[in-house]
């Protein structure tokens, strides 16, 4: 055979050869980066979200238990606050039950909709009747850079504030104002230049909380009523 | 070949952008503010340099017909570690920049500068190219985003610049504005720089 005549780029199966040694070594090099930081991405992540769910019981929290709010929202802290006073139960859907000192102080749901780009995703704390907003905030959406996104700065947060959700039994559904006006309880601020976000949030917040009321009511009527018999 | 002159060739003279109209769509859709494009324009040098280097290295045992293949999984490999190295110490920035860091794996100019460049020279001159491209590409980013910033948010790397008095440009926080900021680029650099240079 003259096959050792031919330069080993020539023959035929070295590009084969050639691309599975360089698959191998770079997939190698990535794979021993990605182990070694991925519990780091992985606690980063955990941590923004325990963050921002902590946030919103975070006025409450800090009178109820003498801590002041920026200690209790310091990275260090937030793990440990979350675990303590947040308890996750997953029937009939997932949420939280925020409690302290023996004290009820309410619910925070994890809540999502379309907006203008993608989904939208937020939390939303709710006073033990379930009638008034503790606190909305979005924590992840896809929203046009400086329009859209603006939904998670904080004077479009605040307004949510001790909002009236629940009015005789019923969800209410907010209607957009302009952004300099002053909203009444069936009304929200709108972002200027983003009216499609801005309706998607009050949608988002109607038909989310109209799904999650009931099921959060009935499963405590049945708790009530198993705790009879 | 003279390292600076190289550097000067494929930053300047040879641009991606404004020359050879490469690399456009991160251009519109990153450089709303300057830390995104800055950011941004880092990690493209560093995977372009570094991927030009790897990919001169092993030009000579690269089989031709898979070069290609080679090419798009050295770029991407850096890519990724750029991506993971952002995900770990800047979260904030890797949100707010979204996919774009990964999808620098499509980025005509590593492409293209693999292909024109690093295949056919040595290693050290394939990387001074690919750093000369990529702070070319970081030069445009910052000069669309300089231009977006200031007159859409008022600011400038996240500092206010401009008072309250100011009404913010709705159009140039929207990615069509980088697309009249770029055209109107590329017509200065062509009648001012090109125009001179050729005289």
């Amino acid at each position: 055979m003259d096959n050792e005549k031919i330069p080993i780029q020539e023959r035929k199966l070295y590009p084969f050869f050639f691309m599975v040694f360089l698959t191998a070594i770079f997939v190698a090099i990535l794979g021993l980066l990605f182990h070694s930081s991925e519990q780091k991405i992985k606690d980063q992540e955990v941590l923004a979200y325990q963050t921002q769910m902590v946030n919103i019981f975070a006025d409450t929290l800090s009178t109820v238990i003498h801590v002041n709010k920026e200690e209790l929202l310091s990275p260090t802290k937030v793990a440990q606050a979350f675990s303590t006073y947040y308890k996750k139960s997953t029937k009939p859907l997932t949420y939280y039950t925020v409690e302290a000192n023996g004290m009820l102080l309410g619910y925070c749901f994890d809540i999502s909709g379309s907006g203008l780009w993608g989904t939208m995703n937020g939390f939303v704390g709710m006073t033990p009747d379930l009638n008034r907003i503790v606190n909305f905030t979005i924590y992840q959406q896809q929203e046009t850079p400086g329009l859209g996104a603006r939904v998670s700065e904080s004077w479009f947060k605040k307004q949510f504030h001790d909002k009236i959700l629940r009015l005789n039994g019923k969800v209410l559904t907010y209607s957009l104002v302009p952004e300099e006006a002053t909203p009444a309880t069936q009304e929200i601020k709108q972002i200027t230049g983003a009216t499609i976000t801005s309706s998607s949030v009050s949608k988002m917040l109607f038909n989310e909380m109209n799904r999650i009321i009931p099921l959060i009511e009935s499963q405590h009527v049945n708790a009530k009523s198993a705790g009879l018999k | 070949m003279n390292m600076s002159k190289t550097f000067y060739q494929s930053a300047i003279v040879e641009n991606a952008q404004w020359k050879q109209i490469l690399g456009i769509c991160s251009t519109l859709a990153v450089t709303n503010l300057m830390l995104n494009s800055l950011v941004m324009g880092l990690s493209l040098t560093f995977a372009l340099a570094l991927s030009s280097f790897t990919i001169s290295l092993i030009r000579d045992y690269t089989p031709r017909n898979v070069r290609m293949m080679a090419q798009t999984l050295i770029i991407a490999a850096y890519v990724i570690v750029a991506d993971i190295f952002l995900k770990e110490y800047y979260p904030d920035i890797s949100k707010s920049l979204g996919p774009y860091v990964g999808l620098i794996i499509t980025n005509c100019i590593l492409m293209g500068r693999a292909e024109a460049f690093a295949a056919k020279n040595p290693p050290f001159a394939s990387m001074i190219d690919g750093l000369g491209a990529g702070f070319g590409y970081t030069l445009v980013l910052l000069l669309i985003a300089f231009v977006r910033e200031l007159f859409g948010f008022g600011t400038l790397f996240g500092f206010k610049i401009l008072g309250d008095w100011w009404i913010k440009w709705s159009i140039m926080v929207m990615a069509p504005s980088a697309f009249f900021i770029l055209a109107c680029l590329i017509w200065l650099v062509n009648t001012k720089y090109y125009k001179i240079k050729a005289s």
